[in-house]
């Protein structure tokens, strides 16, 4: 069994030769904090193929559901279609691969093969995202969640506004699925001793996250009336009859603090403000915090430090600010100085601390898990490992905080280094590979380049969404999800030469419409990455088919060819949708008779994929392509058309007859599309069956 | 480059009727550059021969190998398997394929393209006639334009009566090359040259069974 355990091919691995796969890796993936495939996904979503999308996505974003709305993006940050017209909104794909299959039925099982088993002390996201992966490698995984629920900070302290509850039920529905179990209710060292946790299992994870709001002990701070975050963000997640007062002051300028303020506006606070060491440009929420919460009405105003709370009657009747100066030093360190003489005074009648998080260690209190003077996990960022032989640690409750996607990077470094020391009994360093991110799109690509807008999800006014707790951002529909999922240029997954079948022959460079292709000091052709946006023009024309095109693999395009022996096999662009034929079907589902295959672009189309569907069997072949104005690629030549035409001649010499290949373009209506499949289907019912079938029979 | 087009599908399968295994070989050199003889155009080939023999009732197996060069016995070494096929089609050059009718003397071989001319590759797809290989150069005296090769009737001293505004009467909208070699000359300033009379050619030169040996 040992020898077996160690030939599996674990998550690890798996992301580890992905990485590595290619030298260069898009601006999204690198920025992305767990370096999601997010090409893949988008793609997928573009193909209409939502289900593997959204399993795509699961491999390194976890909590695709949740984090496709709340993360902060920084993918798209990155994304170089910010130098054409505006980033592709990868976390609105993300969260519409994540709804659209809402309904879809859960993963099944992964089979327990490892024979060993890890306790995960926390089901937030890192406990979630470490738990994923283990189970993914076939161990046997117990979560231990003090909560009802699992999310941790997401679940209790994220506002339903933000994120509703049951998307975050049903990304934890999807880990447990695989064979998670899953144990709510259960607080280390209140309903099971941490000890026990330790011995009864092969290795645990610490993934407690911070838990506990600070306060700040300035007078008044005791005064009825003063809250903290986490207990008010909980209390607005889960008590329908939560109130707050009239007057709200929230301290802390932290993405925490903007969820309190705004929470407490929907609670029906009629003055928020929210007062911050920081000056404006030093604010650390993300900055479409501050655009929000300031068209919800909410006051803020940097650069004031709490002096006192005021008292009346031992409630909070207001409070003072001093000015900040400075919060951070010139060495950089956390060092605020202030202003005595500048005074701010707002009458309130409740004061909310958000001005940080601690983590909760009573669960450990006297066991050998050993601790710093300031009470944190002793802990070993390179191997996460903790004191003790078996106990590993993750998450915020070691990293300190952060955004959830870094979390979720951490506990899968975390899972790495578990799966390593349950698979081999060592302890070392996770390795982590940094990718490198391919350069700046070229100017003159630039130019080539479609012009696409960016799509955006509807947000409800800022006046009605203050009006209750439901969820302010909407999703795409299809079409817009697919639309916006084609807009992405596949940066760096383009066209790569095999240099020992390359002639030097030039017709790569000519035929490339973005400047990628040049013929290297080797006397071979090479590609510049930063331009090419993996068309496949250049794959189908190479005459020494010494081209490969990443996304547009001639392997992938064949196994989609060769999924249909009859029928029509219809080739379209990731932007055609199958039910173009047919309005009943939904756009995932082929009507039947069709064989959809699609690719990147039908530019990609070589004149060998339509052979084979023919020899296939298939009775007949459409070719599409999209239309001009919503074609990602230049049409220059329309190599679809062009390549369907010579197809026709040599199938006229062969025998088989030309007829048996349109050329459809692109479609202006379902009915046009209809109309134009029913004349070729009636064409080919007149041809009769593919000769080469008859062939067969006989 | 030595242009080559491919030959049509009947005609290639009327010359392996008899068989029913064939090898199909490409060159990866001129043919290739010019879309003729390539990877692709063997795949391409082979694919619709063995559709067209299947439409007839009769499978056939078609091998599909490219090499580096078909006029190199070193690289015709790297056809493999010659001995499991009945007949060859080569992809490749008039010179490529008498290349493997020597490699392979015990198998007939077929040309699979109509070799053409010597051209230059004026864009993607469209090559046009440069040289005749006449073996006696004289383009430093024609303003770098070869008349042998770009004049219908190759005149060694200026256009026929047939010239017609820049054009050649051959139609086709092909230019005179006389006009080409006269506004050449123009724009090097060495109109002057032009009044010289072109001695006639030594035709001898470009005939047949030419050699060359240089190794002394």
């Amino acid at each position: 069994m040992a020898s077996e355990a160690t030939n599996v091919n674990s998550q690890s691995e798996a992301f580890e030769t992905w990485m590595t796969d290619q030298p260069l890796k898009p601006p999204c993936t690198s920025a992305c904090p767990v370096n999601a495939d997010i090409q893949s996904f988008v793609s997928l979503v573009a193909q209409g193929r939502f289900k593997e999308s959204l399993e795509a996505v699961r491999e390194r974003c976890t909590l695709p559901g949740s984090l496709g709305r709340i993360c902060h993006h920084p993918c798209e940050g990155e994304c170089r279609r910010n130098d054409v017209e505006g980033a592709v909104n990868i976390r609105a794909i993300k969260r519409f691969a994540s709804d659209v299959c809402a309904d879809e039925p859960l993963t099944e099982a992964v089979p327990k093969t490892r024979g060993k088993k890890v306790a995960v002390i926390g089901g937030g996201v890192a406990g979630l995202t470490a738990a994923y992966d283990l189970a993914k490698d076939g161990f046997d995984v117990a979560i231990y969640e003090q909560n009802d629920a699992c999310g941790g900070a997401i679940y209790t302290g994220v506002p339903k506004y933000r994120l509703p509850k049951d998307v975050v039920a049903r990304d934890v529905a999807a880990i447990e699925s695989l064979g998670v179990t899953i144990k709510i209710n259960t607080a280390v060292g209140r309903d099971i001793a941490f000890d026990d946790l330790a011995s009864g299992h092969d290795a645990v994870l610490i993934a407690i996250g911070l838990t506990v709001s600070r306060g700040i002990p300035i007078p008044g701070h005791d005064a009825s009336g003063v809250l903290l975050a986490l207990p008010f963000l909980k209390e607005a997640n889960f008590n329908d009859s939560a109130t707050i007062g009239k007057r709200v002051v929230v301290i802390g300028g932290g993405n925490v603090a903007f969820d309190v303020a705004r929470s407490a506006k929907r609670l029906g606070a009629e003055e928020v403000s929210l007062c911050c060491l920081e000056c404006e440009d030093e604010i650390p929420a993300f900055s479409w915090e501050l655009v929000e919460a300031r068209e919800e009405g909410i006051s803020i105003n940097p650069s004031w430090g709490p002096k006192e709370i005021k008292v009346e009657d031992g409630k909070v009747a207001g409070i003072a600010f001093k000015r900040c100066s400075r919060v951070f030093d010139e060495k950089g360190v956390f060092n605020p100085a202030y202003d005595e003489n500048e005074l701010l005074n707002i009458e309130a009648d409740n004061v909310v601390f958000a001005i940080g998080q601690g983590a909760d260690m009573n669960g450990f209190t006297g066991t050998s898990l050993e601790v710093d003077e300031r009470g944190r996990i002793k802990w070993d960022a390179l191997t996460l490992k903790t004191n003790l032989p078996n106990v590993f640690a993750c998450g915020e409750v070691v990293t300190g905080p952060g955004a959830a996607v870094a979390a979720m990077r951490n506990a899968h470094h975390a899972a790495t280094a578990i799966e390593r020391f349950l698979t081999t009994g060592t302890v070392g360093p996770v390795v982590i590979s940094e990718p490198v991110a391919i350069g700046r799109l070229p100017q003159y690509t630039i130019d080539a380049i479609v012009r696409k807008e960016k799509n955006h999800v509807p947000v409800i006014e800022p006046a009605e969404r203050v009006t209750s707790f439901i969820e302010a951002e909407g999703g795409f529909d299809i079409d817009t999800a697919i639309y916006e999922a084609g807009r992405c240029m596949n940066c760096g997954r383009g066209a790569e030469i095999i240099p020992e079948k390359c002639a030097a022959c030039l017709t790569c460079v000519r035929v490339c419409p973005f400047g990628a292709p040049y013929i290297s000091a080797a006397r071979v052709a090479d590609f510049d990455w930063d331009s090419c946006q993996s068309c496949g023009i250049c794959a189908a024309e190479c005459p020494g088919m010494a081209i490969n095109v990443g996304f547009n693999d001639d392997t992938l395009i064949n196994e989609r060819i060769d999924a249909a022996a009859s029928g029509v096999t219809v080739f379209g662009c990731q932007l055609g949708k199958p039910d173009i034929f047919n309005p009943a079907s939904k756009a995932t589902q082929v009507p039947p008779g069709l064989n959809f295959v699609k690719m990147m672009c039908t530019s990609r189309l070589d004149m060998r994929h339509i052979l084979r569907a023919i020899e296939n069997g298939v009775d007949g072949v459409a070719v599409m392509a999209c239309p001009d104005d919503k074609c990602r690629y230049r049409k220059d030549v329309n190599w679809a058309e062009v390549r369907a035409n010579r197809v026709k001649r040599l199938l006229d010499e062969i025998g088989i007859g030309g007829d048996r290949v349109e050329f459809m373009g692109s479609f202006d209506s379902q009915e046009a599309a209809q109309q134009a499949m029913g004349e070729f289907k009636a064409k080919l019912a007149e041809l009769g069956p593919n000769p080469l079938i008859k062939v067969m029979v006989k | 480059m030595i242009v080559a087009e491919p030959k049509s599908l009947d005609e290639i399968k009327a010359m392996v009727d008899a068989y029913d295994r064939v090898l199909m070989v490409g060159c990866g050199t001129c043919v290739e550059v010019c879309l003729t003889g390539g990877e692709r155009a063997v795949n391409l080939t082979a694919t619709a021969l063995r559709l067209a023999r299947k439409v007839d009732g009769r499978d056939i197996e078609v091998g599909e190998q490219t090499v580096i060069r078909q006029c190199d016995f070193e690289y015709l070494d790297e056809v493999r398997d010659a001995d499991e096929y009945q007949a060859i089609v080569s992809l490749a050059c008039g010179v490529g394929i008498q290349g493997i009718a020597r490699k392979f003397p015990n198998t007939p071989v077929f040309p699979g393209v109509n070799t053409t001319f010597m051209g230059f590759n004026e864009e993607y797809g469209y090559y046009t006639e440069m040289c005749k290989g006449c073996g006696e150069c004289i383009l430093h005296l024609t303003g770098g334009v070869c008349p042998v090769a770009r004049c219908a009737k190759s005149l060694l001293n200026g256009p026929c009566g047939g010239t017609n505004n820049g054009k050649c009467e051959i139609g086709g909208d092909k230019d005179c090359g006389w006009v080409l070699i006269y506004n050449k000359m123009e724009q090097l300033g060495t109109l002057d040259k032009f009044k010289e009379i072109n001695q006639p050619k030594n035709y001898g030169k470009a005939g047949n069974i030419r050699s060359m040996d240089i190794r002394k």
